[in-house]
């Protein structure tokens, strides 16, 4: 399976995806005019990989903004990580976030709760 | 002399083996149509990842044949920066794919052997076996062609191990026979043989019926060889058996020249077995179908073996004939192939290199000549130096055209450009007068501010849409002895953001008005079914699942207390100086659950404060928290404290607002703002 990377830009984070060793990385802030432009083939790739997974998969969230809309993506794509996870390999989620930071920390345990994930909240550096 | 001899001759070799590749990495006829569509996704994706690195390598190699050397290298070298780059394996693996083609197209096989095996090692760290049974094959085939025997049996071998792993049963056979030919060439014809059958039987199970064609014609062929060696009848018989089954195929695929190729084979084995006659009429069979197909190949050879026989028949008259016919084909032949390698020159941009190869080139023409004893220098020279001349008019004719062209299309372009430019600057101005006309309404609808410090004196707003029209917005009513305060984030910003915010003002005036409660959290549950309601929100995501997060306070006058109730929007208490967090529940108004499950009905927390003289009540919408300033930071709750704190100090209203908005200026700056921003205080 290739990597993804899509370098990040003003409103939009850097998507940094490696399918064979099981890696994905969001880093930075989202708030594009039109989310599903952006996410779709985000989510494409996901779905991809979920055919194929590596043994243990390990997604790291570091994102200091995004928007109401970016974030039913973002659940969108977690909903996609809880399945591979109910399926066939454990999936770890990293919400790297300012612990500070309430809104960030929330929207995470929200997350976690409501969808069952393996999330752990941790300090970004 | 020999027919169907491709993996004799080593320009013939690269020419399979091109055509291998070209085949396999689909750039056909239809190469225009996909370079078109690969150029508009190009100027698509402008950003340097992986998506554009493999676009750029797939174009260069869809435009590759159309003679626009240097776009190609730039192409391909960009794209090469990038996989570099970005350790992008598969881009590396094409770049590298793709160089071994551009060298094996120039005849440099040394360079292209080094590109095919660095390709090839990536192809085996992807792990992606089809990719490497091609390069193994491809590898091997020049190694053969540099007749690297040992070299060429062990790729083609690796080949086979991988090819019969992945059941790729086409590349199987295609190896088998071509380990036959590598033996056949060293004449070891007992192993030759053995790979051979294994070969046909390969081609039976898979029904490929050309290579099989391919495989009965080179049996036959080593069977004439050994007869030749051992003058046995029976290895003659086998020999002609063997082109008749072949020919018998290629009759099947109408594959004409393949049939002329049969033909001639087995009049040359009759022409070994002294059988002239027979040996001219299947001769003369091969001809008609090279002549139909200008097979000039197969005539320079057919019309040579004629001219033998009939030297052999003693019919010199025929045989001066056929042989002038042979010397006709062959000086025709020897041009093209000169005029070949002069236009593949032309196409080089290392000039020295070019330099030498013309001279090279000239010197081998004149050594031939020389030896030919027949042909006369001058006009070849003279020749030479029209053909020069034609391509550099050639190239100077296309050039111009080419420069006319994309300056007609500049000037077109731009002339559209220009005109779309001024469309949508129309467009741009009727709908910035049309959201400047909305900031009107949504001003109008918004409380107006000395009617609210009627009830609260110390109220001030610090309010600063992202757009022109905004998805935040305040609301107050009082009614009796109570008075309504509310601040309240819309979900999206703009236009939309401020369609859901008219909505949700008049839904809390209907609320307050319609019904008899001064309960905070009652009216937002009551909010929550209207918005639920009105924008048919259970029918799931084919309706708007918008809402809003809303910070909502009932000050009842005659009891001086304060009820808060939040959804998703906290506020923040400032007495004596210490700011503290009154929290909201965590739910929004309006929409499904976040996992799209229907929830008509949602109950909110209510916190009840009592009120000390000098108390600042802050409340503000998520875009306070998130301004960032230019180094990335976030303003936050921490910020926000201190700001409280500063702002508690002030006790005229106009001062708080002032201060307030110097802050979000001052830390904003020239930064994007992300959201629209709303705070709001009372002082009581």
């Amino acid at each position: 399976m290739e990597n993804l990377f899509i370098q990040s830009d003003t409103t939009t984070p850097e998507i940094d995806f490696k399918g064979i060793s099981g890696e994905f990385k969001f880093t930075g802030r989202s708030f594009p005019e039109n989310v599903f432009d952006f996410y779709n083939p985000v989510l494409d790739y996901i779905n991809l990989y979920a055919k194929q997974t590596a043994p243990e998969t390990v997604v790291i969230f570091n994102m200091s903004y995004f928007n109401t809309a970016s974030y039913k993506m973002i659940v969108k794509i977690l909903l996609a990580f809880s399945t591979i996870d109910k399926n066939n390999s454990p999936v770890n989620i990293k919400w790297c976030c300012d612990v500070n930071d309430l809104t960030i920390v929330e929207k995470g345990e929200e997350l976690k709760e409501y969808l069952k994930l393996n999330l752990e909240i941790v300090q970004a550096v | 002399m020999a027919f169907l001899n491709y993996f004799y001759s080593k320009n013939k070799i690269i020419f399979v083996f091109i055509g291998i590749i070209i085949f396999s990495w689909g750039f056909s006829q239809r190469a225009k149509f996909v370079a078109d569509s690969l150029e508009t996704k190009l100027i698509q994706f402008k950003k340097r990842d992986t998506l554009r690195a493999e676009v750029l390598i797939r174009l260069a190699t869809a435009i590759y044949n159309n003679g626009d050397l240097q776009r190609c290298l730039d192409l391909v070298n960009e794209a090469e920066f990038i996989a570099d780059s970005l350790i992008f394996k598969r881009g590396q693996f094409l770049y590298e794919l793709f160089y071994g083609l551009h060298y094996s197209q120039r005849g440099d096989y040394t360079k292209a052997l080094e590109y095919d095996l660095a390709a090839l090692k990536i192809a085996e760290e992807l792990k992606s076996k089809p990719d490497m049974v091609r390069l193994y094959r491809n590898i091997g085939t020049i190694y053969h062609g540099i007749r690297d025997y040992k070299e060429a049996l062990r790729f083609y071998f690796e080949g086979l191990r991988t090819a019969k792993k992945e059941g790729m049963k086409n590349d199987i056979a295609g190896l088998e026979s071509n380990i036959g030919i590598v033996y056949h060439m060293q004449k070891e014809f007992d192993k030759a043989l053995e790979f051979y059958e294994l070969s046909l039987k390969t081609c039976e199970e898979n029904k490929n019926k050309r290579t099989k064609s391919y495989v009965l014609n080179s049996i036959g062929k080593l069977h004439h060889e050994r007869a030749q060696i051992s003058q046995q009848q029976r290895d003659f018989d086998l020999a002609i058996k063997y082109f008749k089954l072949s020919l018998t195929i290629k009759k099947e695929l109408k594959d004409l020249k393949g049939m002329s190729n049969a033909l001639g084979n087995i009049g040359e084995v009759y022409t070994d077995l002294k059988s002239y006659k027979q040996a001219l009429d299947f001769f003369k069979q091969g001809e008609v179908l090279a002549l139909e197909t200008n097979y000039k190949d197969w005539l320079r050879e057919g019309y040579s073996g004629m001219a033998t026989v009939y030297n052999f028949m003693s019919d010199y008259k025929n045989a001066l004939l056929y042989y002038k016919k042979f010397m006709q084909v062959k000086d025709t032949l020897d041009e093209i192939a000169t005029k070949e390698r002069m236009t593949k020159m032309q196409g080089t941009f290392d000039t020295d290199k070019k330099d030498k190869e013309i001279l090279l080139l000239q010197k081998d023409n004149e050594l031939k000549h020389v030896k030919l004893g027949q042909q006369n220098v001058l006009l070849i020279s003279v020749i030479i130096g029209l053909i020069i001349v034609f391509i550099f008019s050639i190239i100077i004719f296309r050039s111009y055209r080419t420069k006319k062209k994309s300056n007609d299309m500049l000037s077109r372009q731009n002339h559209i450009i220009e005109s779309h430019k001024q469309q949508l600057e129309i467009q741009k101005k009727s709908v910035t007068d049309s959201i400047n006309y909305a900031r009107k309404i949504q001003n109008s609808v918004f409380p107006d501010l000395n009617y609210i410090r009627e009830f609260f004196p110390g109220t001030f707003v610090c309010y600063k849409p992202k757009d022109i029209v905004s998805g935040d917005f305040y609301w107050f009513m009082h009614k009796n002895d109570f008075s309504f305060y509310a601040v309240a984030d819309c979900t999206g910003h703009g236009v939309p953001g401020a369609f859901m915010s008219l909505v949700a003002s008049s839904l809390l005036n209907e609320i307050v008005n319609d019904q008899f409660t001064s309960s905070p959290s009652q009216i937002l549950s009551k909010l929550h079914n209207l918005v639920y309601g009105t924008f048919k929100q259970e029918k799931g995501d084919e309706y708007a699942q918008d809402g809003l997060d809303i910070a909502l306070v009932v000050y009842d006058h005659k009891k001086n207390k304060l009820v808060f109730s939040g959804a998703r929007n906290s506020v923040i208490m400032i007495r004596n100086g210490m700011a503290e967090m009154v929290h909201a529940t965590q739910k929004s108004i309006g929409g499904l659950s976040i996992i799209n499950t229907p929830e008509p009905d949602r109950k909110f927390d209510e916190i009840e404060i009592v009120l000390n003289k000098g108390d600042l009540l802050l409340m503000i919408t998520d875009g306070v928290l998130d301004m960032f300033n230019h180094k990335k930071e976030k303003y936050g709750i921490l910020r926000l404290k201190g700001l409280s704190q500063l702002l508690w100090k002030k006790e005229d209203p106009k001062e708080m607002e002032e201060l307030g908005n110097k802050e979000i200026k001052q830390w904003l700056l020239n930064e994007i703002q992300v959201d629209d921003i709303l705070m709001s205080g009372i002082k009581f």
